[in-house]
């Protein structure tokens, strides 16, 4: 071998332990008829010391910490190797030494000796990453594969029966920490052009269509027309067009509201059911934490998933950081968490959202399914679990599993009040009654559980739609699959300042919109795809929402103006009848959407928080605000993504220290 | 296994005579009651004007489907429940078309206290079987639009409200936050119509004179003649009183038992006595007895033979004495 490399070595004795479940392979026997020196496969026979053995032997760990990793594999049906490994006793390195010595092969540390970048192939970038391998070298007519899970059966199959293959064992971070070196750039271009070259026409990389263009100059020239040579007839039509589209969208929302608050809606999922789940049969869940510039709240999840109730073994956590933010990657190093945690750095390239950090970062997950949470997301406990049993109970069609949001903070101050006020109605009324309904869910932007496969059939999500979470949701119900909600929350952190405030609404208008244009390029196509009642329902939920925003101001402006002056001049534009049905909708409106608030609060038995739903209608004004910035946007920097800063609440504070604590 | 295999063979022919006999007897059942409004409409409709006749078959058709699907979600049999629909959307029917013969405005007025009654015994009734968010929501935001019935009736129906409600305030975290939740759609709802109406009419004086304009009965009533109008609806009384007696018979009573004769007994007092603003005339105490009857077979029909027996009989009196009134 070359140098750098480390012979297994043979010198352990075998102690009378019992270790019987100490095997790293336990899945996968080689074949008898293959000899050591002519297969790539380890070896397996009783020759060698079991891992539990090494790991002692070599000082790893205790006999007593042997023990517990042997209860909890007994308890998680997980390999030895992965629950020492998760139970952070040992260093990752180490670890796979003693593998290698286990298993009876050599060991390479690939930040000494890099794998040769000609040997990795682009399009096996994914299998690189599920299966945990790379081709390392080739020599004398061998190839080398470094893995660090030698005893795969996917490896095996592959690999096994070639005479001209061998393994070596390297650390699992090694080979992502090589295959970003090597692919980084692939897997970078593909994380932003998949789904332009796979479905263009679901991608919201070009704004506005030409059609739309032509249809859209089409509407404008006809209304400025109209307004010039029918000013008052215009303002009538355009009024009652804006009232009564306004009036169809509050009706649906309090029918959607008047269905969460009665027995029409179940929870998803019983404690019973998640109490049924055994452990052994779960699969590995891999959870994306993408991050920018949020090097203080990351304790925070990270105490929350270390809370899991989940078999930490089956867990591959991936903190997925820009590449420049050498601050958060270091907060992160610092933390020293167990192997069960990855860091991915998403290689600098335009444009730099969230969506482009999960597509990379989701074609080097290992899981069978996936979520998504914010690095200072509070999940409860069960989510997983609860997604699992949702899955499995809302039947093979079922893409995606939506987690309810709420806020930690909702008390800290008045923004901090309506937003909880606001995520309440959605997240606890509005979805799950879309649920109910069977029509398109716009998902949340995290706590969003996916079934991998689904995932990459459907392309992943777009990176150019700045809610990419919304766009996801409806691209599912395009493609036939169903959207589910669990009844599981994830506390976040409310913004709490109102320039940040505004940065964040800005742009999930401005998402909303290239979501609803991408979706409208096709209405026909849509209306077919997602059926009467999903395309109804797309349009007053999220064209609701775009038309609210924009709208207020122009209804609420010169009604105000009227009130207190009187003046003849609008009387042209809003002739009685006009101003009395777009007044009474105005009032009734905001009455039937304060209410609505007040439900959604109650009902998750917040009630200090009712009276305050009375103040909400100043918060639809700072939404009109945040929706023309929005609309300004989308002209001139339609995939700017508006950061949000997290860990300005002084709820947070107090919570990262708690998570500090927890972690350390 | 013999029994098993015999029962796979015997069961397809039930199942396809069941389906048949379904769908003939739905097809029976509105066929019946199609023939019915027509019996209903040449004997009413004599001597009246053939403009009003259209509109009543109209509303006696839809009323009557509507209902009848209704009881049949509520598991009442298919026979039952086209000859109660008939017989009670018919009446109330009737109730609101002798309101409505000095003016269309009245007819709206009565059914709108109809249905508003009709809702908020219904909502009560679920809340009997399961209490929580889902009834206090609903019946504020019917109270939001008790403006479509006389404001004594939507006061009743507040009051009934609270008695109803009030017992689980804690639920909803103390008494000022049930008030808010309860109540809210209501007063949001009244400031809105308020602010409309007065900038509608220019002051709030001539705002307030034409809102009550609205609940106006027909003029000229005197508390005599409402005395005597009152024992000419008598009918609606005999059908609540069928119902109540089945209900009380089947140990089915409840609190909306109770609200209904609160509701019958506050709207009665109200409507006899002089100087109210607005007052509701005997004919709506006439139709809230029978959208209160109907509200309380739909919410949990008779289960006995006997007992669909008398809800029937009530009904066919109700009509019967309507009719010959």
């Amino acid at each position: 071998m070359t140098d750098g490399v480390r012979a297994p070595c043979t010198t352990l004795t075998p102690t009378t332990q019992a270790c019987s479940a100490g095997s790293y392979a336990s899945f996968a026997s080689p074949s008898p008829d293959h000899t050591p020196d002519s297969s790539p496969v380890p070896h397996q026979h009783s020759g060698l010391p079991r891992l539990g053995e090494v790991l002692i032997g070599q000082g790893l760990i205790t006999a007593g910490q042997l023990e517990e990793a042997l209860c909890l594999q007994a308890k998680w049906g997980s390999r030895l190797g992965d629950i020492v490994l998760a139970s952070g006793w040992v260093k990752s390195l180490d670890f796979y030494s003693a593998l290698a010595c286990h298993l009876g092969l050599d060991f390479v540390n690939l930040m000494e000796q890099p794998v040769k970048d000609f040997l990795l192939e682009k399009e096996q970038y994914g299998d690189y990453a599920q299966y945990l391998y790379l081709p390392w070298r080739r020599k004398d007519g061998i190839l080398w594969i470094a893995t660090a899970d030698p005893t795969c059966p996917e490896l095996v199959a592959r690999w096994g029966s070639k005479p001209d293959v061998r393994f070596v064992v390297t650390p699992k971070f090694d080979i992502l920490w090589e295959l970003q070196r090597v692919g980084g750039q692939t897997l970078s271009r593909q994380a932003t052009y998949h789904l332009a070259r796979f479905d263009p026409e679901r991608c919201a990389r070009v704004v506005v269509t030409p059609n739309q263009k032509r249809g859209f100059l089409l509407i404008f020239l006809t209304t400025v027309l109209s307004f010039v040579l029918f000013p008052v007839a215009s303002a009538i039509w355009l009024n009652a067009f804006l009232n009564f589209f306004l009036l169809l969208s509050f009706v649906f929302r309090t029918l959607l509201c008047w269905m969460s608050c009665g027995e029409l809606i179940c929870p998803t999922v019983s404690d019973e059911e998640v109490a049924a789940l055994r452990d052994p049969d779960l699969p590995v869940y891999s959870i994306l934490v993408p991050m920018y510039r949020e090097p203080k709240v990351i304790p925070i999840l990270a105490a929350a998933l270390r809370r899991m109730d989940y078999p930490r073994s089956k867990l591959d956590i991936k903190f997925v950081l820009e590449e420049d933010d050498q601050e958060t990657i270091q907060a992160a190093k610092d933390l020293a968490l167990d192997a069960t945690f990855e860091i991915i750095r998403v290689p600098r390239s335009q444009p730099k959202t969230k969506p482009k950090a999960c597509n990379y970062a989701f074609r080097l997950a290992r899981g069978k399914y996936l979520t998504i949470y914010d690095a200072e997301d509070k999940p409860d406990p069960d989510q997983l679990k609860k997604a699992i049993v949702a899955f499995e109970k809302l039947g093979e069609k079922t893409a995606c599993i939506q987690a309810r949001l709420n806020y930690f903070n909702a008390e800290e101050n008045w923004l901090t009040r309506m937003f909880t006020l606001e995520y309440s109605l959605w997240f606890d009324m509005f979805l799950p009654a879309l649920d109910r309904l069977g029509v398109p869910i716009p998902l949340g932007g995290t706590s969003n559980h996916f079934d991998m496969a689904k995932l990459k059939e459907v392309g992943g999500w777009d990176p150019f739609n700045v809610t990419e979470d919304a766009d996801l949701g409806l691209r599912f119900a395009a493609m036939g699959y169903r959207v589910g909600v669990v009844n599981s929350v994830t506390y976040e952190e409310a913004n709490s300042k109102l320039g940040n405030w505004l940065r964040q609404r800005s742009r999930w208008i401005k998402g909303y919109i290239q979501t609803w244009l991408v979706n409208m390029r096709h209405p026909v196509k849509l209306l077919q795809q997602v059926g009467v009642g999903g395309f109804a329902s797309f349009q007053l939920f999220i064209g609701g929402a775009i038309v609210s925003g924009l709208a207020y101001p122009v209804l609420v402006i010169p009604f105000i103006c009227w009130l207190f002056t009187r003046t003849a001049m609008l009387h042209p534009f809003f002739p009685p009848e006009v101003l009395f049905v777009s007044t009474l909708n105005l009032a009734l409106g905001n009455s039937l959407l304060i209410y609505l608030s007040m439900l959604a609060v109650a009902q998750r038995k917040n009630h200090a928080l009712l009276p305050h739903a009375l103040t909400i209608p100043g918060y639809w004004l700072l939404q009109s605000v945040a929706a023309y910035k929005a609309f300004w946007q989308l002209i001139h920097r339609p995939f700017y993504w508006e950061k949000t800063t997290h860990g300005i609440s002084k709820f947070t504070r107090a919570e990262v220290a708690r998570a500090l604590s927890a972690v350390r | 296994m013999a029994s098993a295999s015999s029962r796979v063979r015997r069961s397809p022919v039930p199942f396809r005579r069941s389906a048949r006999s379904g769908a003939a007897r739905r097809l029976a059942a509105l066929a019946s009651l199609a023939v019915a409004l027509l019996i209903f409409d040449w004997t009413w409709g004599q001597g009246r004007d053939s403009s009003q006749r259209v509109v009543a078959i109209l509303a006696a058709v839809t009323l009557s489907v509507l209902w009848w699907w209704h009881l049949e979600l509520a598991s009442l049999p298919r026979g039952w429940s086209a000859a109660l629909a008939l017989l009670i959307s018919g009446q109330l029917l009737l109730s609101i078309l002798s309101v409505g013969a000095t003016s269309i405005r009245f007819s709206f007025g009565a059914l709108g206290c109809g249905v508003f009654v009709y809702a908020m015994l219904w909502i009560f009734g679920t809340h009997d079987r399961q209490p929580g968010l889902w009834p206090v929501a609903s019946a504020a935001l019917l109270l939001s639009i008790g403006f479509i019935a006389k404001p004594a009736i939507l006061l009743a129906c507040v009051v009934a409200s609270i008695l109803m409600f009030v017992g689980e305030r804690n639920r909803f975290g103390g008494m000022r936050d049930f008030a808010l939740l309860l109540f809210t759609p209501l007063i949001l709802f009244l400031l809105s119509v308020s602010l409309v109406a007065v900038l509608w009419a220019g002051t709030p004086q001539r705002a307030i004179q034409s809102l009550l304009a609205v609940y106006q009965g027909p003029p000229g009533w005197s508390v005599a003649s409402r005395f005597a109008l009152l024992i000419g609806e008598s009918g609606n009384l005999c059908l609540i009183v069928a119902v109540l007696a089945t209900r009380l018979m089947e140990g089915k009573t409840g609190s909306p038992d109770l609200a209904c004769l609160f509701l019958l007994l506050s709207v009665g007092i109200v409507c006899v006595a002089p100087g109210m603003p607005a007052p509701p005339t005997p004919m709506d105490l006439s139709v809230t007895a029978c959208a209160g009857a109907g509200s309380l077979v739909a919410l949990e029909p008779p289960g006995s033979f006997l007992g669909r027996t008398v809800v029937f009989a009530g009904a066919c009196a109700a009509v019967g004495i309507r009719l010959i009134g």
